[in-house]
């Protein structure tokens, strides 16, 4: 009886130390799995997908004497190349008085034949070679973009430089266009995000020209004739202000025959309009729009910094941190992701030539708008006067470079990129060194953007319930 | 394989065409039924890496309008393992552009990453595919932010509200009909078992399919999509629901006045065949909406635009990509002093010359068109990551998305003509007209 409980015992004993074991031995296994889960730089570094790199490299390649030049990044991966070009100083803002519009007027109109080719022959032409060309006119510059299969290229550059040398601009083309821009300067009261744009422009830029409609208006876009458009056209694009970006199937040698084939004959000088800078008084004033929509939409700018400040990366970075990162920015986590009182919140930097800003934007239902708007207002504070943290700086850093080869996703996104890696002076090498930039940007420097933007005075302009 | 997929196998190789594929897809299934796409592009060390579920608003219960949607939103707050916002942080810090949407048919997470964190990306997105964990205070927030959402993307868009009211007429009690959002009272009475009750009938690795679009070839890919999906474990998917058949030769008409429009408008909307229930039939669908509308040369622009001076535009777009039927329609702007009801006039004559006159050369040129630019969509990996696991998702396979060309190939003059005659006679139509209501705002 004794042996047996004792025997009984020693067996209890055993079980639960083999029990014990057994269990110690299973968490353990589950603690080393949940390590290897939790442990995402593990899995990044011991990926079988690491240590590759982005080939290309950039080229600048110059004809002419110089006088044409563009960035290439030659890429065989598909037969397809993409050009892209800008005029600087051409866009909507160097319209002349009288004349608003006329730069994006001019853009619309330029597909609409050239040559031999009217309007419908042409853009019959494009599709039958499956030749992308496009025109467009920003604030600053005009701008295009030719993308087509390496089979049909020699085509594609021949119709480019017909439009740029002998472009139609019929009559019954200009009225259909005229018509075009009646029915989309309506359109832009539609939405109350589009009417909030135009009111925010007037109210930040009042009379200079960033504060117009870059539709122009019916008095002037009605107005325009052929040769306002051929004036504008020998004015503003010329070789001194054009920078051209290619990408795609496409090397050195061939790339500047095509240089000299479609931009060669263009005027050598440009003569754009001078814009002065933009002075907007920052006095923290407020404006409000009134009008029945589901949400009231917001607006909000602040002075920032040129891209060729020394500001300019700290301040890229502090300003991602508070309102660029997406669902992991201070506003988005302070307003919807800790609250719900949003869909979408962020700010970002506006920069034109003439004008650079920090802009925020949120919207929400006409009863939460003050309760968001008091949050904004808190975390810009608490943003100006603590800066971010360590961790923070680190978390942005670790985005911006990891996310570096996703440019190089399409090839017209390589091919713009390249446009204004020139028009910002950045040096065909920059590809290489901006992660540099990145790395090198302090917490010290981030934090005294974060003092010196963030604490600045703002103008604000809300569209939709208030009353 | 035995002998007789081997022999079917061959026999398909023989007969299919030697020139290039669209994408040159890798299609796979791993054992617990999860489909597999991949897409080499070696451009970029890259890659788009998306989930597609087949599953989306058309198939959520009666009454729970937004819980798919809803549900979306819930997969970015976390697991058991990786709770609250740990998922965008850790995608953050790898430089992912990581997103979802839901739509009718489907709902889909995907990003573009660098390739070497691929596999990072696939553990997290295969984590949450069965491990999901709803938190009540999580789903209260997320309920608000899809409440708002709606107000931002539909209440503050008055071509939306209208499109959705076209949308209610045409497909009737048809799920397609209803909002993918849900309506504003629907989402506010959604509850959280209503999420969980979707995840649980709908997030199964069989009811999925895999995309990897970028710098990965396929045997890699297989090695890693079985090492980290692999691992989910298969189950039972929720049964699909047969959709209600929409009465025929029905016509009918939403007119609208609306605070907010400036200019008028109009469309006319048919419900057609789609991938998911008429396989021959969307290429001659496709080839009679660039006809139509396809741009600035096309055939109703040339007419209306051109000559008739009546309209300021017009387009013809057809959506094939859904499981139940698809969705054809042709929009239209006035020009100024011509009304919406006198263009619709205009159309409908245009439409019937169009394709009366549609003949040989007509169709020679389309095609040629069409076949040139395709290779553009071999140049973006999340273009084609896009369209690849789109068409997959509703059921096509990978040789009917490789030579979609091969489809085109095959349409006929007569064979265009007769679908669009099924479409203007037959097929249950909404003729939308929006105008302003006048007034200010």
């Amino acid at each position: 009886m004794r042996r047996r409980i004792y025997h009984k015992k020693k067996t209890d004993y055993s079980l639960i130390l083999w029990l014990l074991l057994i269990a110690s031995v299973i968490s353990g296994a589950v603690y080393l799995y949940r390590q290897q889960g939790f442990n995402p730089q593990k899995l990044v570094d011991n990926s079988v997908l690491q240590g590759r790199r982005f080939g290309g490299e950039v080229k600048e390649v110059a004809a002419l004497d110089g006088k044409l030049k563009a960035y290439l990044l030659e890429d065989k991966t598909n037969p397809i190349i993409s050009v892209d070009f800008i005029f600087k100083g051409a866009g909507a803002a160097a319209d002349p008085s009288g004349k608003e519009g006329l730069a994006k007027f001019t853009a619309a109109m330029l597909k609409d034949g050239a040559g031999n080719y009217t309007a419908q022959q042409f853009k019959e032409e494009l599709e039958d070679y499956a030749i992308g060309l496009s025109f467009s006119a920003g604030s600053d510059d005009f701008g295009g973009r030719l993308v087509t299969t390496k089979e049909n290229a020699a085509k594609a550059y021949e119709l480019l430089k017909l439009v740029l040398q002998k472009p139609r601009f019929d009559d019954k083309d200009m009225q259909r266009t005229k018509s075009e821009f009646r029915l989309a300067r309506q359109k832009q009261t539609e939405h109350p995000a589009s009417e909030l744009s135009l009111v925010f422009n007037e109210e930040l830029y009042g009379i200079h020209s960033y504060g117009r409609n870059p539709l122009g208006n019916a008095a002037a876009v009605d107005g325009f004739k052929a040769d306002d458009l051929r004036q504008m056209m020998a004015n503003r694009l010329a070789q001194s202000n054009l920078i051209i970006g290619v990408a795609g199937d496409i090397n050195a040698e061939e790339l500047k025959q095509v240089l000299l084939q479609v931009f060669g004959e263009l005027p050598e000088k440009a003569r754009v309009n001078f814009v002065r800078d933009a002075e907007v008084n920052f006095d923290n004033r407020s404006r409000n729009i009134d009008r029945k929509t589901g949400q009231t939409i917001s607006l909000s700018a602040s002075r920032g910094t040129s891209r060729s400040s020394a500001d300019f990366y700290p301040l890229y970075v502090a300003n991602y941190i508070y309102g660029g990162a997406g669902l992991n920015s201070r506003l988005a986590q302070a307003v919807r992701e800790k609250e719900g009182l949003v869909y979408s919140i962020s700010s970002g930097l506006g920069m034109q030539d003439k004008s650079n800003l920090v802009v925020g934007s949120f919207s929400t239902t006409p009863e939460n708008f003050a309760a968001v708007s008091k949050l904004v207002a808190a975390e810009r504070q608490k943003f100006a006067a603590e800066g971010a943290s360590q961790a923070e700086l680190q978390q942005a850093k670790d985005y911006l470079i990891a996310s570096y080869n996703l440019r190089f996703a399409a090839i017209d996104d390589i091919s713009q990129m390249l446009v204004m890696m020139q028009k910002d002076n950045l040096g065909a090498d920059f590809l290489r060194k901006r992660n540099d930039y990145i790395e090198s940007v302090s917490l010290e420097e981030v934090n005294k953007a974060a003092a010196t933007y963030f604490a600045d005075e703002t103008v604000t302009v809300n569209i939709g319930n208030f009353k | 394989m035995n002998k007789l997929r081997l022999a079917a196998a061959l026999f398909f190789l023989l007969c299919s065409p030697a020139e290039a594929k669209l994408f040159d897809i890798d299609d796979f299934y791993l054992d617990n039924g999860l489909r597999v796409l991949v897409i080499p592009n070696h451009k970029a060390p890259i890659v788009k890496h998306m989930v597609w579920y087949n599953a989306g608003s058309m198939d959520e219960q009666p009454g729970k309008g937004g819980a798919a949607h809803l549900l979306e939103h819930l997969m970015f707050r976390g697991t058991e393992e990786i709770p609250g916002n740990r998922l965008n942080e850790i995608l953050e810090q790898n430089g992912a552009e990581s997103n979802a949407f839901t739509a009718q048919d489907f709902t889909a997470y995907h990003q573009l990453l660098d390739i070497s964190r691929l596999e990072l990306a696939m553990y997290l997105e295969a984590d949450r595919m069965q491990n999901l964990q709803i938190l009540p205070e999580h789903f209260a927030l997320e309920r608000d932010i899809v409440f708002q959402e709606r107000q931002q993307v539909v209440e503050n868009n008055p071509a939306a509200y209208f499109n959705e009211a076209v949308r209610r007429v045409l497909w009737q009690d048809h799920p397609y009909g209803r909002p993918i959002t849900g309506m504003p009272e629907e989402i506010s009475g959604l509850r959280q078992e209503d999420a969980e009750d979707f995840y649980r009938r709908y997030y199964a690795p069989a009811n999925a399919v895999l995309v990897l679009s970028g710098d990965i070839d396929g045997s890699t890919a297989r090695q890693l999509a079985t090492k980290y999906y692999g691992k989910v474990k298969a189950r039972p998917s929720g049964e699909r629901k047969k959709f209600p058949e929409l009465k025929t030769d029905f016509k009918s008409r939403v007119e609208m006045k609306l605070q907010g429009i400036a200019a008028p408008r109009l469309s006319l909307n048919f419900a057609v065949a789609s991938a998911g229930t008429d396989k021959d039939d969307i290429y001659k669908l496709a080839v009679l909406a660039k006809y139509l509308g396809g741009g600035e040369v096309s055939a109703l622009y040339k007419d209306l635009v051109l000559k008739q001076k009546a309209a300021l535009a017009v387009s013809a777009v057809y959506d094939e990509a859904s499981r139940s039927y698809g969705t054809f329609s042709i929009n239209a702007v006035p020009a100024a002093g011509v009304s919406a009801q006198q263009l619709e006039e205009q159309l409908r004559r245009a439409i019937a010359e169009a394709v009366k006159n549609f003949d040989e050369s007509k169709l020679e040129k389309i095609k040629r068109r069409m076949r040139a630019g395709l290779v553009y969509l071999q140049d973006n990996p999340a273009d084609a990551a896009y369209i690849a696991g789109s068409l997959a998702t509703v059921g096509l396979s990978k040789a009917e998305i490789e030579n979609y060309d091969a489809g085109i190939e095959k349409v006929t003059v007569g064979g265009v003509k007769a679908a669009a005659a099924e479409m203007l006679q037959h097929a249950p139509q909404v003729t939308g007209i929006l105008e302003p209501l006048g007034g200010r705002k």
